[in-house]
C-alpha cells in the first residue's frame, strides 16, 4: 500500500445521476411556485417532484455504473507513515445503489402522501417539495461518502432541510415548538459531532475513511482518537433517537407537519444507520473502545424507553415516534451485533443485511400508517387523539384495512414485512453469541403488540365520535396509490421475502468488502 | 519561537473573549466579546501562515455576522430584560458536574497524547514566501506561484478535491434561503 500505486483521479460523474435528477427535480419543483397560477402549484409541484424521483430511480436501477466519482487518490500521512490512500471520493457500490433505491421508493411514497396535505396548504408548495428533495438527496448522498468531510456536509444536507420542514406551520405554535426544539438538539448534537471528527482528523492525520480504517486497523490507539470516535457514535445516535439522545423525538413528532414527521421517521432516519453501518466497519475494531457493552446497553435502554413509553399515548404521533425509538433499539441491536462480529474478526453478512432489510420494510411500513394519519387527521379536523379514530372502520374500511396492515408489520406479526426484519436482527443477535439481548427483543415485541392494538381496537370495536364529523373519509387518487403500494410492499416483503433478502444480502457483503 | 508567543498571546485572547462571551449578562457586551473572540481567531490563522482563511474570518465573521446579531439584539431591545433568574441548584449542579468531567477527558487525553508523542509529530513546515519567489524566477506575478495559505491554494483543494462537499453546501445554503423566506415573510400571496 505505500505509496506505489498511482491511481487517476476519477470523475464518473454518471455514478451520480440519480442525485443530480433528485437535485435538478428541486430546482424545478422552486420554479414551479414562481410560474404557475396557486390553485395549481399543490398538484405540479407535486408531480414534478414525483416524477423527477421516478426516473432517478430507473436511472439508479438501469443505467447507473458502480465505482468511484470524484475520487483522488494522494499520499496521506497515516499515523506517522505516508501511504497512498483514497482521500475522498464517492463510492457507487450495491450497498449504495440498496440505499439509494430504499430512499428513493421512500421518497415517491411520501409525495404521493403529501399531496393531499400539499393541496390544503395555502403557501409554500413549491418550497416544501423542494425542501423534501434536498434532505432526500442528502440521505442519497451519505450513502456513498468515502470521508469525513463530505459525510459531515451529507449528514448536515439532511438535518437542515429538516429543520425547516419541522417549522413548516409557522402559524401553528406546535410546529414552531417542534422547529425550534429540533434546531436546538441538533445543534448540540452537530457540535458534538464535529468535534469527534476533528479529533479523529487530530489523530489519523487524514479525513479519509480509508486513511481512519488504516490507522485503527494497525492497532493505533490513543484517548483523543476513541474519544472522537464516540463522539462521532453519539452524534449519530441524536439522529437514530438512540437513548439518551431521544428526547426530541415525541415532540418533534407530533409538533412537525405530518409527512415531515412520516420523513424524520424513515429516511432521516434511515440516513443515520447508513452511515452507522459505514462507520461501524471502520471504527469497530479489537483493542480500542469497548463498542459491544456501550451499544448493548444503548440499544437496550432504546428498545426498552420506546416500547414502554409508547404503552399511555393518547396522540397517535406521538405513539409513533416512541414506536420509532422502539424500532431504533431493534436496529441498533443489529449495529450491536455487527459490532461484535467485527471486533471479533468474523466476516458476518447477517447483521448488515438484516439492518438493511429493516430499513426497507420499516420505510414501506411506516409510510403507510402516516398516509392513513394524514387522511383521518384531516377528515377530522386536525385531530391526532384516540377519538378521531374511533369506528375507523365504519367510516372508511379501507384506510381501516391499510392501517391494520401497517400496525400489524410494526408490531411484528407474520407473514408481514415487519416480522421477517425483527426476525433477521434476533437472528444476527443469537448467531453473535448476544442471546440475551435477542430474548430482550423478543419481549419488547409483546409489549408493542399491546400498544398496537389499543389503537386497532379503536378503530374496529368502537363507534364514531358524534362530535366529530364523522362521515365517510373521502381517499384521493394519489394516497389510494401510495396505501396500495405500502400494502403490497408491507406483504410482499413478508410473504416473497426471498429476493429482497437477497438484495440486501449483496448490499451488505459490499458494505464489509469495501472496509477490507 | 516569536510565532509560538503570538500564538499563545492571540489564543490565549481568544479563550478568554469566548469565556466572557458566555458568562456576560448583558447580551450587547457578550456579542462584543464574540467580536474580540473572532479577532483573536482570526490572528491565530495568520500566525499559522493562514492568511486568506484569517482575511475571511474577519470578513464574514468580525463582519457580516455580527453586524446580523448586533442588529437582531437592537431590534429586540434585549438590552431591557437581561438574563433574569438565577440557574436552580439542580441546574448549577449539573453544569459544574458537566465541566468537570469535560476537564478531566481534557486532561487524560492530552496526557496520553503526549506519552504517545502526537503533540510532537514532525510536520513539514510550509515553504516560506520568499523561498517560492527565489525557486520561480519566471514567474511575472503573485499568481503563477504555488504559495500556501492563498485563496489560489484554498481554491485549488476546494474546487477539485473537495468539490462534492462544495456543491452539497450549496444546496444547503439554497435551502437555508427557502427556509428563512418561507418561515419569516409576512405575506406569500
Amino acid at each position: 500500500m505505500l505509496a506505489a500505486t498511482s491511481v487517476p483521479p476519477q470523475l464518473g460523474l454518471d455514478r451520480l445521476l440519480p442525485e443530480l435528477i433528485v437535485a435538478g427535480t428541486g430546482f424545478a419543483a422552486i420554479v414551479t411556485e414562481l410560474l404557475l397560477p396557486a390553485g395549481r402549484r399543490a398538484v405540479a409541484s407535486g408531480l414534478t417532484a414525483f416524477l423527477g424521483l421516478a426516473i432517478a430511480l430507473i436511472v439508479l436501477l438501469t443505467a447507473t455504473p458502480t465505482g468511484l466519482a470524484l475520487s483522488v487518490h494522494a499520499p496521506a500521512r497515516v499515523g506517522g507513515v505516508v501511504q497512498d490512500v483514497l482521500v475522498t471520493g464517492w463510492l457507487s457500490d450495491a450497498f449504495s445503489i440498496y440505499v439509494r433505491g430504499t430512499v428513493l421508493v421512500t421518497g415517491m411514497l411520501l409525495l404521493l402522501l403529501s399531496m393531499r396535505y400539499l393541496q390544503r396548504m395555502d403557501r409554500g408548495h413549491g418550497e416544501m417539495t423542494a425542501l423534501l428533495l434536498f434532505a432526500l438527496l442528502g440521505v442519497m448522498l451519505v450513502s456513498g461518502v468515502q470521508d469525513l468531510l463530505s459525510f459531515f456536509v451529507c449528514l448536515e444536507l439532511v438535518t437542515i432541510m429538516a429543520y425547516v420542514l419541522a417549522a413548516f406551520r409557522r402559524n401553528d405554535s406546535r410546529s414552531t415548538e417542534a422547529g425550534l426544539k429540533y434546531l436546538v438538539v441538533g445543534a448540540v448534537s452537530t457540535a458534538l459531532l464535529l468535534l469527534g471528527i476533528a479529533f479523529v482528523y487530530g489523530h489519523a492525520g487524514s479525513l479519509s475513511f480509508e486513511a481512519v480504517a488504516a490507522t485503527l486497523a494497525r492497532g493505533e490507539m490513543s484517548v483523543f482518537l476513541g474519544l472522537g470516535l464516540v463522539l462521532v457514535l453519539v452524534g449519530l445516535l441524536f439522529k437514530v433517537g438512540g437513548v439518551p439522545f431521544h428526547v426530541w423525538i415525541p415532540d418533534v413528532y407530533q409538533g412537525a407537519p405530518t409527512p415531515v414527521t412520516a420523513f424524520l421517521a424513515t429516511a432521516s432516519k434511515a440516513a443515520g444507520l447508513v452511515l452507522l453501518l459505514r462507520f461501524g466497519t471502520i471504527a469497530f475494531v479489537a483493542g480500542g473502545v469497548a463498542w459491544v457493552p456501550i451499544l448493548a446497553v444503548i440499544a437496550t435502554a432504546t428498545l426498552l424507553f420506546g416500547s414502554l413509553g409508547a404503552l399511555g399515548q393518547r396522540n397517535i404521533k406521538r405513539m409513533m415516534g416512541y414506536s420509532g425509538i422502539g424500532h431504533a433499539g431493534y436496529l441498533l441491536m443489529g449495529i450491536t451485533a455487527m459490532a461484535s462480529a467485527e471486533i471479533a474478526g468474523r466476516a458476518a453478512d447477517g447483521p448488515p443485511t438484516a439492518i438493511l432489510f429493516y430499513l426497507l420494510a420499516y420505510a414501506l411500513t411506516g409510510l403507510t400508517a402516516f398516509a392513513v394519519i394524514v387522511l383521518v387527521a384531516g377528515a377530522s379536523g386536525g385531530e391526532h387523539g384516540g377519538r378521531a379514530w374511533r369506528g375507523l372502520w365504519k367510516r372508511s374500511p379501507f384506510l381501516a384495512v391499510a392501517m391494520l396492515l401497517a400496525l400489524l408489520s410494526l408490531a411484528g406479526v407474520p407473514p408481514m414485512s415487519g416480522f421477517f426484519a425483527k426476525f433477521l436482527v434476533l437472528k444476527a443477535l443469537v448467531d453473535q453469541g448476544l442471546t440475551p439481548l435477542a430474548f430482550l427483543g423478543a419481549g419488547a415485541v409483546i409489549v408493542g403488540l399491546y400498544f398496537y392494538f389499543v389503537w386497532m381496537k379503536e378503530m374496529y370495536f368502537k363507534e364514531p365520535d358524534p362530535e366529530l364529523d364523522a362521515g365517510p373519509i373521502h381517499v384521493p387518487l394519489s394516497s389510494r396509490l401510495a396505501l396500495i403500494a405500502g400494502m403490497i410492499g408491507m406483504v410482499g416483503m413478508g410473504v416473497f421475502m426471498g429476493p429482497f433478502h437477497t438484495w440486501a444480502e449483496q448490499a451488505a457483503a459490499a458494505l464489509l468488502a469495501t472496509a477490507r | 519561537m516569536a510565532t509560538q508567543v503570538l500564538y499563545i498571546l492571540f489564543g490565549g485572547m481568544a479563550l478568554g473573549a469566548a469565556l466572557l462571551a458566555v458568562t456576560r449578562k448583558n447580551p450587547v457586551a457578550s456579542a462584543i466579546w464574540l467580536v474580540v473572540m473572532f479577532f483573536g481567531l482570526a490572528a491565530t490563522y495568520v500566525v499559522m501562515e493562514a492568511f486568506f482563511v484569517g482575511a475571511i474570518q474577519i470578513l464574514v465573521y468580525a463582519g457580516a455576522i455580527m453586524v446580523l446579531f448586533l442588529f437582531v439584539i437592537m431590534l429586540l431591545d434585549l438590552r431591557q430584560q437581561m438574563l433574569e433568574g438565577k440557574p436552580t441548584t439542580r441546574l448549577r449542579f449539573f453544569g459544574v458536574l458537566a465541566a468537570l468531567l469535560f476537564l478531566v477527558v481534557g486532561v487524560v487525553a492530552l496526557g496520553d497524547a503526549k506519552d504517545r508523542g502526537l503533540l510532537h509529530r514532525a510536520v513539514t513546515p510550509l515553504p516560506r514566501e520568499a523561498d517560492i519567489v527565489a525557486a520561480n524566477p519566471d514567474a511575472t506575478s503573485l499568481v503563477d506561484l504555488p504559495l500556501d495559505g492563498t485563496a489560489g491554494a484554498i481554491a485549488d483543494e476546494m474546487f477539485t478535491r473537495w468539490v462534492l462537499p462544495f456543491e452539497v453546501a450549496s444546496v444547503i445554503l439554497l435551502g437555508a434561503i427557502l427556509g428563512a423566506v418561507i418561515l419569516t415573510k409576512r405575506r406569500l400571496t
